[in-house]
Parts: C-alpha cells; sequence; structure tokens
C-alpha cells in the first residue's frame, strides 16, 4: 500500500507573472503575503510578478527576511507577517529554504500552538481545512520543495547547528508555478549543484524501500531529463528549453522522494556538508555514485539501476558502460561537477579521515536513511566515507 | 527457531536475538528506552528493556493496559505481521499510521531508524520467516 501525495495545479513554462494572476484570480483571495528574500526582491521579474497583481487588483504584502537555512524561528515570523497583512494566500517565491520558510509559516499560521519539529505525516496540522492558500514559484531547479512534503529547518542549541526535516502531506503546496526563464538566471555553479541534487532525489526516489510505480515513473524521466539536459545547459547557459526540461525535472524528482523516499546518499551529505560548509546539491552529488556503487549488492536496486542505464543507452544513446555508477561519473566529468571530496572541499585527507568516523555516526541517525535499500552499518558508511576522499 | 508471534516465547527469544545481534547493537547505541509493544486493542502485549543496544530483559503482559513504558507502539496484528514478515518498512508503517505511537518522540524514533530495521531482521530470525540482515524492508 501507498499513500500518494502531489500539488492541485502544476503550470509549466509560462511567464510567472501571469500564471500567479491567472491562479490567484479563481483564488477569491482578500490579501497575498509573498514569501522571499532580499536579493531576488531587487530583481526585475519580481517587480514584474507584483505589477501582475496590482493590476489584477490584488492586496499583497512582502516578507523579504528569508535567510538561507532559516532556523525554527522563521515559522513565527511568516506567520505574524501574514496575519497584519490579513492573508488568506502565501505565495513563496525562492529556493528550498524559501519554500520551507514559506510552509512553516502557514502551519504556524493556521495553527499557532504547533512545534515545527513536532511536525509528522501522521499529525493532523488543519492546514488542509483551512482556506489558506500556499503557492510556489521555484528560483532554482534543484530542491523540489515547490511539490514536496518537507520542511527543513535548522535548530540553533549550545551545540550547534542542526538541520532538522519533518514531513507533512499537508504542506504540499496548492500550486507550483515553473518559470524557466527565472532559474535561467543561476550561476553556473549553482547551475550544476542544483542539477545534481535532482539526479540524486530521482536515483534515491527510484531505489527507496517506499518506492511504487508512480514514484519510479517520475523518477527515472527526471534523471533521463538530467543526463541529457544538463549538458546542454553547461554547454549553452541560454538554452532556454533545456532550462525548462531541467526545472520540470527538479518538480517531477520532488514528487518521486515525496512519494517513495530519499535514502543514503542524502543521510550522509547532510552532516557531511554541515562539516565541510558546502553546498547541499554539491555534496550530495559527490556523494552521490559512492552510494550507487553501494546499493548495488541490492537486488532490487541493481535491478533499477540496470533499467535506468538501459534507457541512457538504448533510448536516448549515450554510448555503453558497465554501470550507472560509470555513467554519473561521466556526467559529472561533463558538467565540471567533483566526483570526490577533494575536488569538492580544501580539506587534507587526515583532516578527513578524522572527521569521517563522527559524519558516519550522524549520518546512521538521519531520518533519510531508513528507506535506503541495504541498511547500512557504521562501518559501511565510514568505509563509503573513506573510499571517496 | 519457529515460534509464533504473539507469544511469551517469541517475545523473550526476541529480546536474546537482538541481545546478541552485533549490527542491533551498533545501530541502537545510545538508545535507553524501554518499549511497549501491543497486539491489538486488547493485547497481549510485552515491554522490552532496551538498552545501548542490549535487550536486558522482557516483560510479558497479557494486559499490556496494565504496563507502561517510555515509547509504547500499538498495532493490530496483520499490521505487525506485515512488519515483521518484510512487506513494510517499520518507519513506514509508523508513518502511515499502521502502527500507533500511543506514547514517545517521533524524532526520536526516526533517529534510531536503522535500529528499528536491525529489530525487523531480528524478528524474522525468531518468526524463522526471510533471513534478514541486510537488505531488509
Ligand atoms: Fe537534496
Amino acid at each position: 500500500m501507498a499513500m500518494l501525495g502531489f500539488p492541485r495545479r502544476i503550470i509549466y513554462n509560462e511567464p510567472a507573472p501571469r500564471a500567479l494572476a491567472e491562479i490567484l484570480s479563481h483564488r477569491d483571495s482578500s490579501a497575498v503575503l509573498i514569501v522571499t528574500d532580499k536579493r531576488l526582491a531587487s530583481t526585475k521579474w519580481f517587480k514584474d510578478i507584483l505589477e501582475a497583481l496590482s493590476g489584477s487588483g490584488l492586496k499583497y504584502c512582502i516578507y523579504n527576511d528569508v535567510e538561507p537555512e532559516p532556523d525554527m524561528s522563521i515559522g513565527q515570523r511568516v506567520s505574524l507577517a501574514a496575519r497584519s497583512c490579513g492573508a488568506d494566500t502565501i505565495v513563496a517565491i525562492g529556493g528550498g529554504s524559501v519554500i520551507d520558510a514559506a510552509k512553516a509559516g502557514a502551519v504556524k499560521l493556521v495553527n499557532p500552538s504547533i512545534e515545527l519539529d513536532g511536525i509528522a505525516p501522521f499529525v493532523d496540522i488543519g492546514l488542509e481545512n483551512s482556506h489558506l492558500t500556499l503557492i510556489a514559484i521555484p528560483t532554482t531547479s534543484g530542491s523540489g520543495s515547490d511539490v514536496s512534503y518537507g520542511i527543513v529547518l535548522t535548530r540553533i542549541s549550545e551545540g550547534g547547528r542542526e538541520k532538522v526535516a519533518v514531513g507533512s502531506y499537508e504542506v504540499i503546496p496548492y500550486t507550483s508555478i515553473l518559470d524557466p526563464s527565472i532559474p535561467a538566471g543561476m550561476p553556473r555553479s549553482l547551475t550544476i549543484a542544483t542539477g545534481v541534487d535532482v539526479l540524486a532525489h530521482s536515483l534515491e526516489a527510484l531505489v527507496s524501500t517506499g518506492s511504487n510505480p508512480l514514484s519510479d515513473a517520475l523518477a527515472v524521466k527526471a534523471a533521463e531529463l538530467i543526463f541529457t539536459r544538463l549538458p546542454k545547459v553547461i554547454d549553452n547557459p541560454d538554452d532556454l528549453d533545456a532550462r525548462a526540461e531541467i526545472h520540470l525535472a527538479a518538480t517531477m524528482a520532488g514528487m518521486a522522494f515525496t512519494n517513495s523516499g530519499l535514502g543514503l546518499a542524502h543521510a550522509i551529505a547532510h552532516p557531511l556538508g554541515a562539516r565541510l560548509r558546502t553546498h547541499h546539491g554539491a555534496t550530495v552529488g559527490t556523494v552521490l555514485p559512492h552510494v550507487v556503487k553501494f546499493n548495488y549488492s541490492s537486488d532490487q536496486a541493481r535491478a533499477k539501476y540496470e533499467y535506468l542505464k538501459g534507457i541512457l543507452e538504448a533510448v536516448v544513446g549515450l554510448p555503453r558502460r558497465e554501470t550507472l555508477v560509470d555513467h554519473i561519473e561521466r556526467l559529472y566529468n561533463r558538467v565540471g561537477h567533483p566526483t570526490r571530496i577533494s575536488g569538492l572541499a580544501k580539506i587534507s585527507r587526515d583532516k578527513y579521515i578524522e572527521i569521517a568516523r563522527t559524519v558516519a555516526e550522524e549520518a546512521l541517525r538521519d531520518p533519510d536513511i531508513a528507506f535506503n535499500p541495504v541498511i547500512p552499518s557504521v562501518e559501511d558508511i565510514e568505509e563509503i566515507l573513506r573510499s571517496m576522499y | 527457531m519457529e515460534l509464533e508471534f504473539p507469544s511469551r516465547e517469541w517475545a523473550e527469544e526476541f529480546c536474546k536475538t537482538l541481545d546478541s545481534s552485533e549490527r542491533y547493537r551498533s545501530a541502537a547505541r545510545g538508545w535507553r528506552y524501554p518499549i511497549l509493544f501491543k497486539v491489538g486493542s486488547k493485547g497481549p502485549g510485552f515491554v522490552l528493556h532496551l538498552e545501548n543496544g542490549r535487550c536486558l530483559g522482557m516483560e510479558w503482559l497479557d494486559d499490556p493496559s496494565k504496563g507502561d513504558a517510555p515509547i509504547i507502539i500499538s498495532g493490530d496484528l496483520q499490521d505487525w505481521m506485515d512488519v515483521i514478515e518484510g512487506r513494510i518498512n517499520p518507519l513506514t508503517a509508523i508513518l502511515r499510521r499502521r502502527l500507533r505511537i500511543e506514547k514517545g518522540d517521533i524524532s526520536l524514533i526516526l533517529r534510531y531508524s536503522v535500529a528499528a530495521l536491525e529489530m525487523v531482521a531480528a524478528a524474522q530470525r525468531v518468526s524463522g520467516g526471510r533471513s534478514g540482515g541486510r537488505g531488509g524492508g
């Protein structure tokens, strides 16, 4: 049995200002809170969105104080802004951090007493029974948060910073608006880092123990799009058709892992990225081929990797390779993404080996590990970490 | 070994099997909370005294409403069987409310998901089902 969750609508390849005004015209909205960050709020297309809202006679307010990797207090702050605006619609315009901040704000708005770290799929939040509408306009092609049931926040305590990931089907946005002209402005390094994150979402969802035929379909196609379109946008950043498909692939992979699960690559990348202070997508991308190699020992995972490999070779026409790992490494070489830690972060081998045990222990405590097709021991994880320097 | 779930013998053997599992011990390092497992609305149930990767004892309860523990997990017999026989991942069963956390902190349990998977592998060995270990779920 499986429970699956999706947004009500996805608007693809349409200018965001027009798409948003159109969606809101059917929603009887009294006021809109836009959640974003300061940099995005200063862009030209952001002003176009505001103009479209004014043109439709909609009242809006802006909360632009979302910082990268926001802490737990963001829910309270966004909900206060929504309340003082009288908003019954929250529109998140940004990457994963902004969309997660908007989700947290929506939860706190309808249920002020709930603790954000107590959210779980079986806890009734009351969001679905409220009149609040959540809309996401992703500005990067990576997190999949525009269609996912997850909220990732940072808990700051005396012990340091710790990522807290919670999930509920109720926080899946009502609508996701995919305007590829927005992520087209991403710098090359971010295009690569978010692109390999999408690949990791696809491949982890594909072999997760929570996978099902529906999540498989989304995962396989999303992975195929990354393999074929990412080299294209790296060669030609203005290739809007390829951008559009990568933007869609990010959303498809988000739907895939929401309805399946993630796995060991994310479980390792969370503590590893925190130690190395490296970008989430870049970190998980580098860890990914090593985890795929490890998971090949599961018959179920191997069959699915080989299925995708077959599509890449027989349908897409990529040259034959021994395993899917070789295809991933070939892609990374082609777009310029490191396959090893030494290429990802400035850290000596000795220092890295020193932290490997702690990272392995933290990875073992990461909830994403629960759905990996092979249950690793802490020694297995440490071995994977050591072998990928 | 082939014992029937749920029974006192099964629960005793489960505790012994957990206690001798290297993989469970390593995955459950730091865990120090007894768990009350309840089968159906009327029972039976049993408490496992789990501490730092060890299972120090089992307490059988014909009427589990008379027992208590920091963590209480309940489910219908069929749902427990689905977990033990590997038809559903234990974490998925919890997240979909087929197994209910009547008491305890879900985020704590999620942090010990590998230990939960190793518990299922051990349960499979007790029931004589799939020889668990790697790749369970
Ligand atoms: Fe990711």
